[in-house]
């Protein structure tokens, strides 16, 4: 962690807005990214990212350590996203909205053929997996955290974590093979 | 030939002990398809994250964070009314336990003649009664005395402990 972070997480957590707001700019993507990852739908997403800074901002104060504050910051992300899993479990709706927008999104671009294609079949290929499956492979993906930070931040053994990505990788494969 | 698919994944992410990785870049010499597979990883790393790093962000979604953080800030002010803010709170509970001695004070000068009536007489003698036994038994006041000091102490950092959750939790 460079100094430069060290500081402005230290100010946010006295209250300093505009440390905050330096936080917020450089962190949205990765919440936004991973909200979107777990939830499917960029409009629940962008809900969970707010939702997930205004949490952060609030509780700050009860952070023991700045270094932890990436993974204190993903560890609010999973819990929301999870919270709107069940409810939409419970719910039993069916939100493929952001994949839906994404192959649109896709089909309208100027990427070659190819790669276009590939764009699709990955997403597709993401939405075989379970919510877990795919919260565990894309924080390591997408954000690079290591088995152990996982671990914590879905509050399961290192074992399980392993195991699930494995299983993401080994279905996404399975996936992408037999759409070719 | 044992195959170390299960491993793959795990060497990839380069979360392997030392020896499992020993096994693993081995085992990767000499079989096609765990090469194969361990391709297959690899490529859909980079894919991925070129994937996800496509996604647009909401339009003026910082702005749209702090706005929220404002407003929510506002929101509880409001709803706290001043009369429960923290001082107000530490002031009355020290003002409640003063009145209380001014009453107990004033009652014990005023009901001072109340001696004479037989209930209270009871009372007093059982008070004595107890304090010739507490001071019979050598050591006792001591101990007793000792052991209130940690109990003292502990009683206050806990009702500091109250107040200062208290505090956060109007603050917020």
């Amino acid at each position: 962690m460079d100094q430069e972070l060290y500081d402005l997480i230290t100010k946010a957590k006295q209250r300093d807005k505009n440390a905050f707001e330096a936080l917020v700019e450089r962190y949205k993507k990765q919440v936004y990214y991973q909200a979107v990852a777990m939830l499917n739908d960029t409009i629940e997403a962008e809900d969970v990212l707010q939702e997930a800074f205004l949490k952060a901002y609030f509780s700050l104060e009860n952070l023991k350590s700045p270094f932890a504050f990436t993974s204190w910051l993903s560890k609010i992300v999973y819990h929301l996203c999870n919270d709107r899993l069940k409810k939409r479990y419970k719910e039993k709706a069916v939100v493929s909205d952001w994949l839906t927008n994404k192959i649109e999104s896709i089909q309208d671009s100027n990427l070659p053929i190819e790669q276009k294609q590939l764009e699709m079949d990955l997403y597709q290929a993401l939405q075989s997996l379970s919510p877990e499956h795919r919260s565990a492979f894309l924080l390591r993906e997408i954000q690079g955290y290591s088995y152990q930070d996982i671990a914590k931040i879905m509050d399961v053994p290192e074992g399980t974590v392993k195991s699930r990505i494995h299983t993401a990788r080994m279905t996404l494969r399975n996936e992408l093979k037999s759409q070719r | 030939m044992q195959h170390v698919d299960h491993l793959l994944s795990a060497y990839v992410d380069n979360e392997l002990k030392e020896q499992e990785r020993l096994v693993v870049e081995k085992h990767l010499q000499d079989c096609t398809d765990c090469l194969e597979l361990y391709g297959d990883f690899t490529w859909m790393n980079g894919q991925l994250k070129n994937t996800f790093e496509s996604l647009l962000l909401p339009k003026n979604i910082t702005s749209k964070v702090m706005q929220g953080i404002h407003s929510h800030e506002e929101q509880t002010y409001r709803e706290v009314p001043v009369i429960f803010s923290y001082t107000a709170l530490r002031w009355s509970t020290i003002s409640s336990i003063l009145l209380l001695l001014v009453i107990h004070i004033s009652l014990f000068f005023l009901l001072g003649s109340l001696f004479s009536f037989t209930p209270i007489r009871i009372l007093y003698h059982l008070v004595h009664g107890f304090h010739t036994v507490f001071s019979a038994i050598p050591y006792l006041s001591l101990t007793v005395a000792i052991f209130c000091f940690p109990l003292i102490g502990a009683s206050l950092w806990s009702l500091r402990l109250l107040l200062s959750s208290k505090k956060v939790e109007m603050q917020q």
